[in-house]
């Protein structure tokens, strides 16, 4: 029985479709990142279907802060888990956002891995403190900082803070941490409307 | 097995199920707009370094409607839009989403969950231009087409990335990225299966009851991400693309 052209057109489609995908797989050529800012802000229009395809470094930061001129406490995880519920199969604000910090955190360690790659072509910034990924993580570990001292230093108008990023890769949970990035220990002064941020 | 999905059923279907999408991905912004609000961690004043290169009057919008209090009116208009397209599916609407849509992505630096937002673009931008053409015109089953050839490609790229690697292959990161697969054996069987299925997509479009086929274990798939990975924003948007899938499963040749 013959097939009818537009069948035997979308089978060819996928045949076609799986010998590129054999041939990008076999060939030797690396997936070359997108260049330039505004690519990296559009690039929701350049779809990569490359999802969780390997393992890697997998990213942890931890924070631990005190009162300014005291000492600084234990070291923290900023990472907040939730347990998992059935309506989250739906519903998952704070999961996602987990997942936004997730991958926040490997635009860091990939940031800083260019800025130690001399090659890179472009413009660099001249240092870790001018790379907007890591401004974000520093809020990030400032609003963490508000909430984790409103319980005990309610009335707090100064705290000190220190942040470190570390790495290890994901399929040996034996491996050591090992640090990427330490900051500075730093002052900040806290606004009291700044401790519960609201729209 | 008789299916009769016609072209402008899978349209409509399509246009149904990305709108729940946004309308889910508009919700969830809501429940967290602290987070990236005026003294939230995701602070604009921050995010805005990166868009130096915008020119001045470009930038100066975007601070407004970015930065401040407006954002919340552009996820308000998100939410909006995609209850009325359920009632009203028309192109307007669409853009107002792709838009939107546009907006919360910049806000997030380029995207906010990575592949859920490729695929609401890749669908959105489909449904624009078909709608743009009209019911009955060759673009409406382009789009479908393109909607199909995406999702087809996302699990085929996918299941390709993890077949070249050998920690897929052993099993080892289906038992790092989930802990209800202890024994290696069955990490590796259950690799075996997810990775079958994924390279054999293509399959889906050549019979419908294939296609059917395909589809529950997609939305099982789909399922048991956002189960065990959190991924629950991934269902819709794939989900959106099964009927594009179902009618060329389908497709007969024209007279």
């Amino acid at each position: 029985m013959l097939l009818p052209p537009p069948f035997i057109g979308f089978q060819s489609l996928s045949l076609a479709l799986l010998c590129w995908l054999s041939f990008r797989l076999l060939s030797k050529h690396r997936v070359t990142p997108v260049p330039g800012k505004a690519i990296f802000l559009f690039r929701a229009f350049f779809p990569s279907w490359r999802f969780f395809d390997k393992l890697g470094d997998v990213p942890l930061l931890e924070y631990r802060w005190g009162s300014d001129g005291g000492e600084l406490g234990s070291w923290t995880s900023a990472t907040v888990k939730q347990p998992r519920q059935l309506s989250h199969l739906i519903f998952n604000a704070h999961g996602n956002l987990l997942l936004a910090e997730q991958s926040l955190l490997q635009q860091l360690l990939s940031d800083l891995s260019e800025l130690q790659d001399v090659e890179t072509p472009g413009p660099q910034p001249v240092s870790v403190e001018q790379l907007t990924s890591f401004s974000l993580v520093q809020n990030l570990v400032l609003h963490r900082v508000c909430s984790a001292s409103l319980p005990t230093h309610p009335g707090a108008s100064s705290l000190q803070y220190q942040f470190r990023l570390r790495t290890r890769f994901a399929g040996d949970e034996s491996a050591e941490w090992e640090d990427v990035l330490m900051s500075p220990v730093e002052s900040t002064s806290i606004d009291i409307e700044d401790r519960d941020p609201t729209f | 097995m008789a299916l009769n999905l016609t072209e402008a059923q899978a349209l409509l279907w399509t246009q149904r199920l990305i709108a729940l999408a946004l309308m889910q991905q508009a919700g969830e912004f809501l429940v967290i707009r602290g987070d990236f609000g005026l003294g939230g961690a995701w602070s604009w004043r921050i995010l805005r370094q990166d868009f130096q290169f915008f020119p001045r009057p470009m930038l100066a919008v975007l601070d407004t409607i970015l930065g401040g209090r407006w954002f919340i009116g552009v996820i308000a208009l998100q939410l909006i839009l995609g209850a009325t397209s359920l009632a009203y599916p028309r192109v307007p609407v669409f853009v107002g989403l792709l838009l939107t849509h546009t907006l919360i992505c910049l806000r997030w630096r380029g995207t906010f969950n990575g592949g859920s937002d490729f695929m609401t673009l890749v669908v959105l931008t489909a449904l624009v231009l078909a709608g743009s053409f009209g019911e009955g015109s060759e673009v409406v089953r382009l789009a479908l087409i393109y909607i199909s050839l995406h999702s087809i490609a996302s699990y085929c790229i996918a299941g390709a990335a993890k077949v070249s690697s050998a920690s897929w292959r052993s099993g080892q990161a289906l038992r790092y990225f989930t802990a209800y697969v202890p024994a290696p054996q069955l990490a590796r069987l259950m690799t075996g299966v997810i990775l079958l299925f994924e390279c054999s997509f293509p399959l889906a479009v050549s019979r419908p009851e294939v296609c059917v086929f395909y589809i529950g274990l997609g939305l099982c798939f789909h399922i048991g991400n956002a189960w065990v990975l959190g991924l629950n924003r991934f269902i819709l948007p794939w989900g959106a693309t099964y009927p594009a899938l179902l009618f060329l499963s389908q497709w007969a040749p024209a007279g």
